[in-house]
């Protein structure tokens, strides 16, 4: 009796990893099997019209690490993919990776004979990276990272530029002369953000004072929320967060507190409406399907590409008259520096004052 | 580095689900079914709760969904581990591994949304003041805008010290970890005083959870309870057992949060003052009387 209900107990516990292992696994290994199937079923396809090569037909594949569904980043990313994809007739897979399966995944997918790849985020660079040489007939679209690959286009965004003008909006707007700035970790990447920040306010106020923290983690919105308050509290009123979903909750302090705050990644503007006066976007969507478009055209260019204001490549997006009521003197200025920046008349530095060497 | 009194309130807010939840495990670990399973039924509690709060619009209906859906994973947890026998660690882990993926899984497929959810119908905890005490000075920063639970915390606490040293319950938790033996030899059912504790768990668990997602913040966002629950644990394994000894770590944890928040002010590195809470506990551990003796034993003989 003892030993029965002892291997009972072997048995559920081993269900019940193995379901928490399904379920977050998820929708990642169903999409990940589907690829093989649908590769036999091109495969067979290609057997019986072996002819069909002159007009080239493209597969593209979209591999994220972060899910679907998050209405940020990675929703815009699909959707610019979407969209070059249709336009140009392309049979698509959408891959959600697992930690521990991205490389065997894009590999994967080279073998299947996809010949577009678009890997997202930072969490892909190292993978894509290693798998990229070995297949030189794949074109290879990464965004975020920083590889030389005569088949890999890396897609970077110059994030100093738009929270330059977040800067110029935020150093205009301020009555206390103390403004925020939260990121999700320090790194290079997060201080490009709080650099522009700072070199904004401080060429309209040059007395401005720029307190950054970190929360040091993307998914934690309650310390967020406890840094934002905190920043608050000290006397800011205005806080830019650049930490993800660790930024949530410095919306929910300012709705707390009544302090403004300027969203990141995506348009924020209408979360908090009346309080966030504007957003820094960065316009994945666009590049993505640009650079599909070069490879469906056939002028695909490699390299590391860094996009900025020019082009609209990453942009502040202000909100609306009902959402936030932006002075004129405000958006004059805003606009000016835009156009300086993007004309490159101000030269942005990407490294935060206290990163500078002195 | 100017402190700021405000400091009082982030260490109350972020002590609170470390306190409840290592409450509710205290008895676990003193009944001998050490429990660790806290951080996955907070995680489900935060994620019932809101699903709760989002359904009827009600923050109560919130809590109690949170409540059951910790309860229910502590069920799980009883009938694996006792009913079962199955390992209690390994138990834990798979389950704190399910709560994760469950989860992630149930936000999918429920709200359709990856990462966060976030919505006006959620309704948030209501918040309150205690009358008097919230008109003092510097110490109004524990009595003013928290939720009940944050003072439940404390209250429970005192609740626990009492039920430990002053009640036959107590000493029946009390010596199910000690002696199973002894208590079976009196006719003490020690499976159902075991039980009872994984169920004093899975509610407090449960209030801990409400606390993350409804009562400082009004929104799920996977894996949000980001290892507090461990924490909790950490707490629970320096206490040896001792209520207030409990109260004492946890406090400590939220003071190092807290401070490490506001050094990130001054000029010092914020990689290292990141580090500071987790720091802080390692120091505590190592502070322990056992470990403190076994270190003098170790010094004296490397001197004789």
């Amino acid at each position: 009796m003892k030993k029965t209900a002892k291997w009972i107990s072997v048995l559920v516990s081993a269900m019940v990893l193995a379901s928490s292992l399904c379920a977050c696994g998820g929708s990642g290994q169903k999409a990940a099997e589907s690829p093989t199937t649908k590769a036999s079923a091109a495969e067979s396809g290609a057997k019986g019209s072996g002819e069909a090569e002159s007009s080239k037909q493209w597969k593209a594949a979209l591999v994220t690490a972060q899910k679907l569904g998050d209405q940020g980043v990675t929703d815009l990313c699909h959707g610019g993919f979407m969209k070059a994809a249709e336009e140009y007739g392309m049979d698509t897979q959408i891959v959600e990776v697992q930690k521990g399966e991205y490389e065997e995944s894009i590999r994967a997918l080279c073998e299947d004979g996809y010949n577009i790849v678009v890997a997202l985020n930072v969490e892909l660079v190292d993978a894509t990276s290693k798998v990229a040489p070995d297949y030189p007939d794949v074109n290879f679209i990464l965004t975020l990272g920083e590889v030389e690959l005569d088949n890999l286009k890396c897609l970077l965004g110059q994030e100093h530029e738009g929270s330059y003008l977040a800067g110029v909006e935020a150093g205009m707007i301020t009555k206390t002369n103390h403004i925020g700035f939260i990121g999700g970790q320090d790194n290079a990447e997060i201080n490009r953000f709080l650099a522009g920040y700072e070199q904004g306010a401080k060429s309209v106020n040059p007395d401005i004072v720029v307190d950054p923290v970190y929360v040091g983690s993307f998914e934690d919105p309650t310390k967020g929320k406890d840094l934002a308050l905190m920043l608050y509290n000290q006397g800011c009123d205005i806080v830019y967060a650049a930490a993800a979903k660790s930024g949530l909750g410095m919306f929910d302090a300012a709705k707390e507190t009544g302090g403004l705050c300027i969203g990141v990644d995506v348009n924020q503007n209408d979360v908090l409406p009346g309080q966030v006066i504007g957003s820094m976007a960065i316009a994945y969507d666009k590049w993505i399907y640009d650079a599909m478009k070069e490879i469906a055209e056939d002028r695909f260019v490699a390299g590391v590409f860094w996009n900025g204001l020019k082009g609209d490549n990453v942009y502040l997006a202000l909100p609306t008259k009902e959402q936030y009521d932006l002075p004129d003197d405000v958006l004059k200025a805003v606009e000016e520096a835009r156009e300086k920046v993007a004309s490159g008349e101000i030269i942005v530095d990407p490294t935060a004052q206290k990163d500078r060497t002195q | 580095m100017p402190i700021n009194v405000t400091l009082l309130a982030v260490v109350a807010r972020v002590t609170t689900p470390i306190v409840l939840c290592a409450s509710g495990g205290l008895y676990c670990q003193m009944a001998g079914t050490p429990n660790i399973t806290l951080e996955g039924a907070m995680l489900m509690a935060a994620f019932t709760g809101v699903a709760g709060s989002y359904y009827t619009g009600s923050a109560l209906a919130g809590l109690l969904c949170a409540i059951a859906g910790s309860m229910a994973v502590n069920l799980l947890f009883g009938f694996l581990h006792l009913k079962l026998g199955g390992e209690g660690t390994i138990t834990g882990f798979a389950i704190n591994s399910l709560c994760l993926g469950l989860t992630t899984f149930l936000l999918r497929s429920m709200f359709h949304v990856t990462g966060t959810l976030v919505d006006d119908r959620i309704t948030g905890l209501t918040r309150y003041s205690v009358p008097v005490l919230k008109d003092i000075p510097v110490i109004q920063q524990l009595f003013t805008g928290h939720t009940l639970c944050t003072y439940f915390s404390w209250a429970f606490v005192i609740l626990t010290y009492i039920i430990f040293y002053k009640t036959r319950y107590g000493m029946n938790v009390r010596a199910c970890g000690e002696n199973p033996g002894a208590v079976a030899a009196v006719g003490v059912s020690v499976q159902r005083i075991r039980w009872s504790t994984v169920l004093i768990s899975g509610f407090m668990s449960g209030l801990a959870g409400a606390q993350i997602s409804l009562g400082y913040l009004s929104m799920f966002s996977e894996n949000m309870t980001s290892g507090r629950g461990f924490i909790a644990l950490a707490a629970i394994m320096l206490s040896g057992g001792r209520p207030v000894a409990m109260f004492v770590a946890a406090l400590l944890f939220g003071v190092a949060e807290g401070l490490s928040n506001q050094a990130q002010l001054t000029t010092v590195s914020s990689h290292l003052i990141l580090t500071l809470p987790y720091l802080m506990v390692i120091v505590v551990l190592l502070m322990q009387p056992e470990q403190m003796r076994a270190l003098k034993l170790r010094i004296k003989q490397m001197k004789g």
